[in-house]
């Protein structure tokens, strides 16, 4: 490698990036004067353009998972990954605004709704359902939120050649620092721009791969060719046989439907301006997703393809000792920071936006179940707007820093930290949110069991059998069915036992189901 | 031509495979011997998947302009 060249790739790659940085803290700061009350903290006093928060939760779907972890996961396990759980979230997106989306938000001001678990203690009653649903946002925010500044702690550690440690604890606080700034607001016009980045970026990806690898079927023409290509390719052979069942779990359930139940991407639709306009989130959503997950995919087969066509590339990934999670970092700062470093500097502009977009939803969601899904909705409901506003930034701050504080143990590879956070917060909320508006059998007990149900049964099987397996068997038995299980069982859980019990509600229910008539 | 395009389409083509593992006779894997370029089956992602979104969502806008009522805030 020529080092002189390679010393001044990192430096431009650097410069970009704190000039970066620089432009997302500068616009946290000018933010912060327009947060006066606790909706503009959470929901930008519900008067944010559609456009930005179509933008902002794409990018939050998209997240460091899709430009870090899954390129990772397709060089270490294969190019299935890319087909099976990228490109069906895209229609999550649309399933969101038909099932859930317009009463979300036409109910919003009414009964002040800024989390999940408010629309669902407003839907179902009582303030169990709000405990369980806080308590499985907690458990997936841990994993999801891992996967985030890992992602972001090894670029910005491979970059600056620092410890993954600080590099990912300096990407952590200059989120929080914006969020408790500028809160919603500040996420929404900084989103914008990272998702912008995120298009660009991708879309280099494509043209990059293109130019290295010469088209789609010589790639995969010779990576089968390779040793060990073909088991590469097929995804049965990674399966274990079983790669129906995790299309069915994954493609058919969490990739899609799940999306409803994904507070970080959800909970954006309060901030809306006009409810009529929901269409423009669930296109903007769908095709930036569409645009920019299968891009940095095709990174990970690129890779995987340089890899067999160049004995020194593989060496040179597992030299880092990043594992998989190596891959991106590789390609970006050694690769391009040779070839490309303006490019290189775009893309990992691209990666960090990316994971920025997902961890500032988690801070402020974090922030919010604690304090206001738990503390002040079911033992403090006295709190003044002032105190609940100070509090939630307290809380967040200490999101924050637990966040950071997570950063000290070691993480496995970051895609299925990632995919398992999703499934957590799948199995936790999707169901009892999915029938809340579409089924009018539902009750306040079906609900508050089927939202228990889904986040232990999820929890339980990740916690107990699937976690103890080890990354390897983890990853060459990828069926990550536990959130599947916890959606199925969740569904169940909710209708039968709303068969069963009386028919309490809470006011929400009687909006959404008018056929239905109000008990006196 | 409607097959050619069909087997370019990667996202559909897996879930075939996938789910002849029901039946016991998996096993393709990702066809790589049925070439194309990386922009035709990105092309075909668009057309497929993508459409979901612009055909819903444009269904779901005339659908909000005709009921305006139910956009407003209860």
């Amino acid at each position: 490698m020529d080092e002189a060249a390679f010393a001044t790739g990192k430096l431009i790659e650097g410069i970009i990036i704190v000039i970066w940085i620089a432009l997302i803290l500068g616009i946290g700061l000018w933010s912060r004067k327009k947060v006066k009350a606790s909706g503009d903290l959470l929901v930008g006093g519900r008067a944010i353009p559609v456009w930005m928060l179509g933008m902002w939760s794409a990018g939050a779907s998209v997240s460091a998972w899709a430009f870090f972890g899954l390129p990772g996961g397709i060089y270490a396990a294969g190019a299935w990954q890319h087909w099976a759980i990228c490109t069906p979230m895209i229609a999550g997106f649309p399933l969101t605004v038909i099932f859930l989306g317009r009463w979300m938000r036409v109910s919003a001001k009414k009964y002040n709704l800024m989390t999940m678990p408010d629309f669902l203690g407003e839907v179902y009653g009582g303030k169990l359902i709000r405990i369980f649903a806080a308590i499985g946002i907690v458990i997936a925010c841990i994993f999801y939120a891992t996967a985030q500044f890992k992602a972001i702690g090894v670029l910005i550690g491979t970059l600056l050649n620092i410890p993954y440690q600080p590099a990912a604890a300096l990407g952590i606080a200059i989120s929080a620092v914006y969020v408790l700034l500028g809160g919603f607001i500040a996420g929404a016009i900084i989103n914008s721009l990272n998702v912008s980045m995120m298009i660009i970026a991708s879309l280099l990806a494509v043209g990059l791969g293109y130019t290295w690898t010469g088209g789609y079927g010589k790639m995969l023409a010779t990576i089968s060719a390779a040793t060990g290509g073909t088991t590469w390719l097929n995804n049965d052979a990674a399966l274990g046989g079983f790669a129906w069942f995790f299309w069915i779990s994954w493609a058919l359930l969490l990739s899609s439907f799940g999306l409803v139940g994904q507070p970080a991407i959800v909970q954006k639709l309060y901030g809306v301006k006009k409810p009529s306009t929901l269409w423009m989130w669930g296109l903007l959503g769908g095709i930036i997703f569409g645009v920019t997950c299968p891009a940095y995919c095709y990174l990970g087969v690129v890779t995987k393809y340089l890899a067999v066509t160049d004995p020194t590339v593989a060496p040179a990934i597992t030299g880092l000792g990043l594992g998989a999670d190596g891959v991106i970092a590789w390609l970006t700062v050694y690769k391009l920071g040779v070839e490309a470093p303006i490019l290189g500097g775009l893309l990992i502009a691209g990666v960090i936006g990316a994971a920025w977009s997902t961890i500032d939803g988690f801070i402020m969601m974090g922030g919010a179940a604690i304090v206001r899904d738990i503390i002040n909705k079911c033992f403090r409901p006295n709190w003044t707007d002032k105190q609940l506003l100070k509090y939630l930034r307290i809380a967040m701050l200490v999101v924050g820093i637990i966040m950071a504080i997570e950063t000290l143990f070691p993480s496995e590879i970051i895609t299925w930290l990632a995919a398992i956070g999703w499934a957590q917060f799948a199995a936790t909320l999707a169901p009892a949110l999915l029938l809340a508006t579409t089924w009018r059998g539902v009750t306040k007990w079906g609900g508050t069991a089927g939202v228990a149900v889904g986040t232990l049964v999820c929890a339980f099987l990740t916690l107990v059998y699937r976690i103890p397996l080890g990354t390897k068997t983890f990853i060459t038995t990828f069926y990550l069915d536990a959130g599947a299980w916890g959606m199925i069982l969740g569904f169940l859980t909710i209708i039968i036992v709303s068969l069963v019990t009386k028919k309490e509600r809470g006011p929400l229910y009687y909006d959404i189901h008018k056929d239905v008539p109000k008990p006196q | 031509m409607f097959e050619l395009f069909l087997t370019n389409e990667y996202a559909t083509l897996i879930l075939l495979d996938m789910l002849r593992g029901v039946f016991g006779t998996y096993g393709w894997g990702l066809p790589s011997t049925w070439t194309s370029t990386w922009a035709i089956v990105y092309l075909e992602e668009f057309l497929l998947w993508w459409l979901f979104p612009a055909i819903t969502m444009l269904w779901w806008r005339s659908w909000i302009k005709k009921h305006p009522e139910l956009a407003e805030e209860i």
